[in-house]
C-alpha cells in the first residue's frame, strides 16, 4: 500500500472528525471538551477553551444564535444541551482563571480596520496578537458598533464593556470619531486607494451602512463581492466581513440577518487571509472546514436514554454551579469508536484506526519501528468485524495483513511471532499427514473431501465418519480425500512464499484427481480457497449435510438452548450460517443468537494467529466471547471449539451432535493438546491409508520409537511452552545415540539438548525400564556457538 | 561476573560423555547475527554446555525478543 | 574492579589495538571530508595507545598531539608514535591553547566523557573553520535510552545519546555538522565481549538494553563556525 492509498484509508476513519456542535459553530468552539471540563467543575479551564475560539466570550454567550444547539444530537434525546447557558456559567464561575492574552513581538507592517463592530474588533484582536500593527477607525465615539444596539437585558452593559477591555492588553490604535470617506485627502483617489497607500492591508467592516462603499465589485444581489474562502474583495489587499456582506446596495431596507458569531467567524477567517497576505504566502492553502459545515462524524446513540435538561433556559438564564455541572453531564461526548466497542484488540491499544494506521505506516517506512507497532500489526485477528460495524468500512485487518507481508519482505518480521504455526502447517503438509487419494475403486474424483488440518487434529474420528457420509451421498461420483493444510497460517503470517508453495502442491494433487469440487468442513479453508483460488469450485460440508443428511436428527428439545458461535471466517457466508441453523433445528435444538453473531460474529483469537502473537490480548478476546451467554455454545470450527474449551467454557462442535455418542457430555470434553494434535493427524492418515487403500505409512523415524513418561504437571508446562512430544523425543534420541548428555550426581538425572531446526530444546530426564521419565523441558532460540 | 546465573546451584552436573565435572568457561552464544561470550558451565573436554532453565526462559528470552524487534 | 575500564588487559588483545568499532575506514572517510593540509595541527582526544595517530597521520606531515587520561596507555602511545606529542589530561579540561587546532579527533570518547563540556573544549581549541571528527555509539530509539542509563556506569553504550541530542549539543557549542554517516553495521563486527569483561557488565543486560535502544554507530564531521 503506498503513501497515497494509506492516506485515503486513514481519512476514512472518522473518529477525529468534529462533533456536530463544533462543526455547526462558525468559529468551531470545542464544545465537547469545554462541557467535559464543566462536568468536572473546572470552569476556568472550560472558559479558556471557549475563549480560544471566541475572542469575546461574554458577548457571545449572551447573544449567540446558537447554531450548535440546533445541531446537537441530544435534540432527539430529550432536548439539545443548553450550551449557551453553560457558556455563561463559564464566565460566572471561571473568570478568575482566564489566561492573559499573549501577543507576538511587533512586526513592521500595519493594517487598517474600518469599523469597530464585532467583526472588525475580531480582526484587530487576531492581527494584534500576531504582532501586526493595527489601526481601527470608527465614526462613533466608542468601540463595539452594533453591539450597543442590543437591548441591555440581553447584553448587560458591564458584560459588553468587560469583554472589550481585552484591548487594554493589546497594542491596537483606535481612531474614534473618524469617518473614513471622500472628505479629506487630495480628492483624486478614493479613500480606499489612500488607505492602501498608507496601510499594507485593509479590512472593511463598516456594518449595515452601505451608502459609502468605495469602488469594489458587487455581486448580483448588490452585496460586496468577496472570495468565499479568503474574504478578499475585488481589490487586492482589501478584505471585508461582518454585516457589510449581508446588506445589499440595491435593497438597503431588506431585513438583515445579524449573526454575531458569524461576524466573528468572518473576521477570524479574514484575519488568517490578511496574516498570509502580509507574509506573501498562499491565501488558500490548507483552509478546509473554515466556517460552519456538516461533520462526517457518526455517533451511535442507540444505547442512550432520552433525558431532558434539568432546567431549560432562555438567553437570560444563569445556571448555578450544580445545575451547570448536571447539565454538562448530560452531554453525550460524541465520538465514533464503533469498532473499538466490539473489539478487545482495538480497545487494548487505547487508540482508534486512524491513529493505528499512522503508526503502522511509520513502522514500515521509517527504519526505526517501535516494538509496539510490530506486535500491534501481528495481533490483529484479520476477522473483518471492524469493517462490518464501521460507518465507512475501515478494515484494520486489511491494513495489518498488508503490513505483515511488507515486514516479511523487508526481513523485519520477528521469527518467533508465527514460527510455531508455520511448523504446524509444515507438519500437516509433510508425509505424516498429507494425503490425496481418489475414492477406493475410482480413477478420478468428482468431489474431494478436504476436512482441514485442525478438525483432523481435534476429531479424527468425525473426519472418518464425515468422509463415509459423503461417499454414501455420492456413491457413483467418486469422492476423493485430501488431507493437508490449506495454507491459511502462512497467509496470515504474511508469508506469501510459503503460501504459494503450499498452493502449488495442492494444485498438483488437484489436477491429478481431475479437478474435483472441494468439500470443505473448515471455514478458514473455505475463505482461503475462495480468496486465492477463485477458479476452484468449493462447497461447504454443512450445506451438503443440510441438503443430503438425515432430515430428522433426534430430539434435543428437552435440552437447554444452545448459543451458536459462527466462526469469524463465515462472516458473509449466510448460506453456511443458515445451513448450520437448519441442522440444529432438525435436531430439535433451541437456538440462542449471541449478541454479536452472523455478519457481526467475533473471532475466537485463532484467526490471524492472534493467540500466538499476543497471548494477553487473545485471552481478553476469548474471555469476552465466552462471557456473552450462560448457555452451552455450538460452533462449527474445530479451533473455536478448542479455544473455548481451553478456558472451561462448555462448547460443542456441530459434529458432536451429529456423530457423538448419545451418552457423552461432549460439551465438557477437554481441549486437545498440541502434541496430541500431531498424533491424531498421523493416526488418521495411517488408519485411512490402511483401511481404505490398503497402504502403509512410510517408515517411522528413529525418534518416534522413543517412549516417554510425562507426569501431568510436566505435560501442562510443555503444552504451555509450545514444546511438542516429538521435540522431546528428538532430544533424547540424539543424546542417547551420541552420548552427548550431562549427568547429575546428586539426583541421577540426565540433561541434554538438541536443535532440530531453529529452536534448541532441553530435556531433563531419567531412563526408566525402556522408557524415559521427563522432569523438565525448555527451549530457546539463541544458538550455542558462533552461529551461521 | 556471572551474576546472570548462580553457577553454584549446578555443581552436581557432570559431563556423562567424558565423565568429568563441568567447569565454568567462555561460551559463545549468538542470535540474528549478533554474538557474544558468556561464562557458563561447560565440559572442558568435549564442549557440552549447560544452559539453566531460568537463563533460557529469562534473560535469553529477553535478548531474543529485543533483537527480533527490529 | 580496580582497573579503569580502558586499562583492562583485555584490550591488549583487540585487533589493531583499536578499542572501538569501525576500525580504520570510518576515520579515513571522515579525514577525507576535511582534507587537512600539511602542517595542520591535529589532536586526538582520547588517543589511547596511539593507534589512530600513528596510522592516519602517516605521511601527512601534520603536527599531531594525543591526549588521554591514562598514563599507562600513554606510555604505550609514546612508544608507538615517536613523532607525536602526548599529554595526560581529561577531555573536559584540556591544557591546549584556544583556537590553536585545525582538527580534533574524538573517536568513541565523547560518550564516556561529560559530553557537553568536552564539546565546548573542542570548540574552544579549534580555529574558526576547524574540524571536529567524531564517531561514537548513539541510540536510534529514544524510548530505550532510559534503560541504558540503568546499566553499570562507565560504558559508552550506557551513556549513548540520540542523534537529536548530539546535534543539539554540537549546535550549542558553535559546531555545525557538515557530514553525518550512520555506520551501525560496524557495531555488529565489534565484539562487545571485551567491553563486558572490562566493565564487569552482565552481557545479557547490555545486549537487551542496547537492542531496545537500537544502538547504532555514527561518524560525523563538524566545523567550528565563524562568529556572526
Amino acid at each position: 500500500m503506498d503513501q497515497k492509498e494509506l492516506r485515503e484509508q486513514e481519512n476514512r476513519c472518522i473518529q477525529e472528525q468534529a462533533p456536530a456542535c463544533t462543526a455547526a459553530c462558525p468559529v468551531h468552539v470545542d464544545v465537547r471538551a469545554m462541557i467535559a471540563k464543566i462536568a468536572e467543575g473546572d470552569f476556568a479551564a472550560a472558559l479558556n477553551l471557549y475563549r480560544k475560539a471566541v475572542p469575546f466570550p461574554g458577548i457571545i454567550s449572551h447573544i449567540c444564535d446558537q447554531p450548535c444547539q440546533a445541531a446537537c444530537l441530544r435534540k432527539d434525546l430529550g432536548g439539545p444541551i443548553e450550551i449557551a447557558a453553560l457558556e455563561r456559567a463559564c464566565l460566572d464561575f471561571g473568570s478568575q482563571g482566564l489566561e492573559p492574552v499573549k501577543a507576538l513581538p511587533r512586526k513592521a507592517k500595519k493594517v487598517a480596520v474600518i469599523g469597530a463592530g464585532i467583526s472588525g474588533l475580531t480582526v484587530a484582536f487576531d492581527l494584534a496578537r500576531k504582532g501586526w500593527g493595527v489601526v481601527v477607525y470608527d465614526a462613533s465615539d466608542r468601540i463595539g458598533g452594533g453591539l450597543w444596539k442590543t437591548p441591555p437585558d440581553l447584553l448587560p452593559r458591564d458584560v459588553l464593556v468587560n469583554d472589550l477591555r481585552v484591548f487594554d492588553e493589546l497594542n491596537v490604535e483606535f481612531r474614534l470619531n473618524t469617518t473614513v470617506g471622500r472628505k479629506g485627502g487630495n480628492g483624486h483617489s478614493t479613500f480606499l486607494a489612500r488607505l492602501c497607500e498608507e496601510y499594507d492591508a485593509v479590512y472593511l467592516s463598516t456594518g449595515p451602512n452601505v451608502s459609502e462603499l468605495p469602488d469594489l465589485e458587487l455581486d448580483e444581489y448588490g452585496k460586496v463581492a468577496v472570495d468565499p474562502q479568503t474574504f478578499q474583495t475585488s481589490q487586492s489587499g482589501v478584505f471585508a466581513g461582518g454585516d457589510v456582506l449581508r446588506v445589499s446596495v440595491n435593497y438597503p431596507d431588506e431585513e438583515l440577518k445579524h449573526s454575531a458569531v458569524l461576524s466573528i467567524s468572518d473576521g477570524r477567517r479574514a484575519a488568517v487571509s490578511i496574516d498570509r497576505y502580509l507574509q506573501r504566502v498562499s491565501l488558500t492553502a490548507s483552509r478546509a472546514n473554515e466556517g460552519p459545515y456538516e461533520t462526517r462524524l457518526y455517533t451511535n446513540t442507540s444505547g442512550i436514554e432520552p433525558c431532558p435538561p434539568l432546567v431549560t433556559t432562555d438567553l437570560t438564564t444563569h445556571y448555578s454551579r450544580e445545575v451547570a455541572e448536571t447539565e454538562a453531564a448530560r452531554c453525550i461526548q460524541c465520538e465514533c469508536l464503533e469498532c473499538v466497542k466490539v473489539c478487545e484488540y482495538l480497545a487494548h491499544y487505547k487508540g482508534y484506526p486512524k491513529k493505528y494506521m499512522r503508526e503502522v505506516y511509520n513502522n514500515l517506512s521509517i527504519v526505526m519501528g517501535t516494538r509496539h507497532a510490530n506486535q500491534f500489526i501481528n495481533t490483529c485477528a484479520l476477522c473483518g468485524l471492524c469493517a462490518e460495524v464501521c460507518p465507512t468500512d475501515v478494515d484494520m485487518g486489511v491494513i495489518c495483513h498488508n503490513a505483515r507481508e511488507q515486514m516479511v519482505e523487508q526481513k523485519r518480521m520477528p521469527p518467533s511471532a508465527h514460527d510455531f504455526a508455520l511448523r504446524d502447517m509444515a507438519f500437516s503438509n509433510g508425509e505424516k499427514f498429507a494425503l490425496s487419494r481418489n475414492a477406493p475403486g475410482f480413477e478420478t474424483s468428482t468431489y474431494v473431501f478436504f476436512p482441514g488440518c485442525q478438525l483432523s487434529a481435534s476429531s479424527p474420528g468425525y473426519v472418518e465418519k464425515a468422509y463415509q457420509f459423503l461417499r454414501d451421498v455420492f456413491p457413483d461420483e467418486g469422492v476423493g480425500l485430501m488431507l493437508r493444510c490449506c495454507g491459511a497460517p502462512a497467509d496470515w503470517a504474511g508469508r506469501k512464499d510459503l503460501y504459494t508453495a503450499s498452493q502449488a502442491e495442492f494444485y498438483t494433487a488437484y489436477e491429478q484427481m481431475g479437478r474435483p469440487k472441494l468439500v470443505l468442513a473448515c471455514s478458514s479453508c473455505y475463505q482461503s480457497f475462495k480468496t486465492h483460488a477463485p477458479d476452484i469450485e468449493i462447497l461447504s460440508f454443512w450445506e451438503l449435510f443440510d441438503q443430503y443428511g438425515p432430515q430428522q436428527l433426534g430430539d434435543r428439545k428437552s435440552h437447554a438452548p444452545v448459543a451458536v458461535h459462527d466462526p469469524c471466517s463465515t462472516r458473509y457466508e449466510a448460506r453456511i450460517q443458515d445451513a448450520v441453523r437448519n441442522i440444529l433445528k432438525k435436531m430439535g435444538c433451541v437456538i440462542e443468537e449471541l449478541p454479536l453473531s452472523r455478519e457481526k460474529t467475533e473471532c475466537c483469537s485463532y484467526g490471524g494467529l492472534m493467540w500466538l502473537a499476543n497471548r494477553p490480548v487473545a485471552e481478553k478476546v476469548v474471555q469476552r466471547r465466552i462471557a456473552e451467554s450462560k448457555q452451552d455454545y455450538v460452533t462449527y470450527c474445530a479451533m473455536c471449539r478448542d479455544f473455548f474449551a481451553r478456558r472451561g467454557k462448555r462448547t460443542l462442535h456441530l459434529l458432536d451432535l451429529i456423530y457423538g455418542a448419545p451418552g457423552d457430555d461432549a460439551a465438557a470434553a477437554p481441549p486437545v493438546g498440541f502434541s496430541q494434535r500431531h498424533e491424531n493427524r498421523a493416526r488418521l492418515k495411517a488408519k485411512l491409508l490402511s483401511e481404505l487403500w490398503s497402504e502403509t505409512m512410510p517408515d517411522q523415524q528413529a525418534f518416534e520409537s522413543i517412549r516417554l513418561i510425562i507426569p501431568e504437571p510436566v505435560q501442562q508446562i510443555i503444552e504451555d511452552r509450545l514444546i511438542l512430544v516429538e521435540d522431546v523425543q528428538k532430544v533424547i534420541e540424539y543424546a542417547e545415540r551420541t552420548g552427548k548428555r550431562m549427568y547429575n550426581t546428586a539426583n541421577g538425572h540426565f540433561l541434554a539438548y538438541y536443535k532440530p531446526n531453529t529452536v534448541t530444546y532441553w530435556v531433563e530426564y531419567t531412563p526408566q525400564e525402556g522408557a524415559f521419565l521427563i522432569h523438565k523441558a525448555y527451549s530457546h532460540r539463541m544458538e550455542i556457538g558462533l552461529g551461521g | 561476573m556471572s551474576q546472570y546465573v548462580d553457577l553454584s546451584a549446578y555443581e552436581n552436573w557432570t559431563c556423562a560423555n567424558c565423565g568429568q565435572p563441568l567447569q565454568p568457561g567462555k561460551v559463545d552464544i549468538s542470535y540474528m547475527g549478533n554474538s557474544f561470550q558468556v561464562e557458563l558451565l561447560r565440559c572442558p573436554n568435549c564442549g557440552l554446555v549447560l544452559i539453566p532453565e531460568e537463563l533460557a526462559l529469562g534473560k535469553m528470552a529477553e535478548v531474543e525478543k529485543a533483537l527480533e524487534d527490529k | 574492579m580496580t582497573v579503569p575500564l580502558y586499562e583492562h588487559p583485555a584490550w591488549q588483545q583487540t585487533p589493531d589495538r583499536v578499542m572501538r568499532p569501525g576500525g580504520r575506514e570510518i576515520t579515513d572517510c571522515a579525514l577525507a571530508v576535511c582534507d587537512l593540509p600539511p602542517g595542520a595541527r591535529v589532536l586526538d582526544m582520547g588517543c589511547g595507545m596511539g593507534a589512530t595517530l600513528g596510522r592516519a597521520a602517516a605521511g601527512k606531515k601534520w603536527r599531531t598531539f594525543g591526549i588521554d587520561i591514562s598514563a599507562l596507555l600513554l606510555r604505550q602511545a609514546r612508544r608507538n608514535c615517536p613523532g607525536s606529542f602526548f599529554a595526560q589530561a581529561r577531555g573536559e579540561y584540556l591544557p591546549v591553547a584556544s583556537e590553536s587546532l585545525d582538527a580534533v579527533l574524538a573517536e568513541c570518547t565523547l560518550s564516556i566523557m561529560e559530553t557537553e563540556l568536552a564539546l565546548r573544549e573542542c570548540a574552544r581549541m579549534l580555529k574558526c573553520g576547524g574540524y571536529l571528527i567524531a564517531n561514537d555509539v548513539y541510540a536510534r530509539r529514544e524510548s530505550g535510552i532510559e534503560a541504558l542509563r540503568k546499566l553499570p556506569p562507565g560504558t559508552c553504550i550506557g551513556s549513548a545519546m540520540s542523534q537529536g541530542q548530539i546535534l543539539e549539543l554540537l549546535d550549542r557549542s558553535g559546531l555545525q555538522v557538515i557530514w553525518w554517516q550512520d555506520c551501525s553495521e560496524k557495531l555488529k563486527e565489534f565484539s562487545i565481549c571485551t567491553l563486558t569483561t572490562a566493565a564487569a557488565v552482565d552481557p545479557f543486560d547490555l545486549y537487551i538494553a542496547a537492542a531496545r535502544a537500537k544502538m547504532g554507530y555514527y561518524a560525523l564531521v563538524a566545523q567550528k563556525q565563524y562568529p556572526k
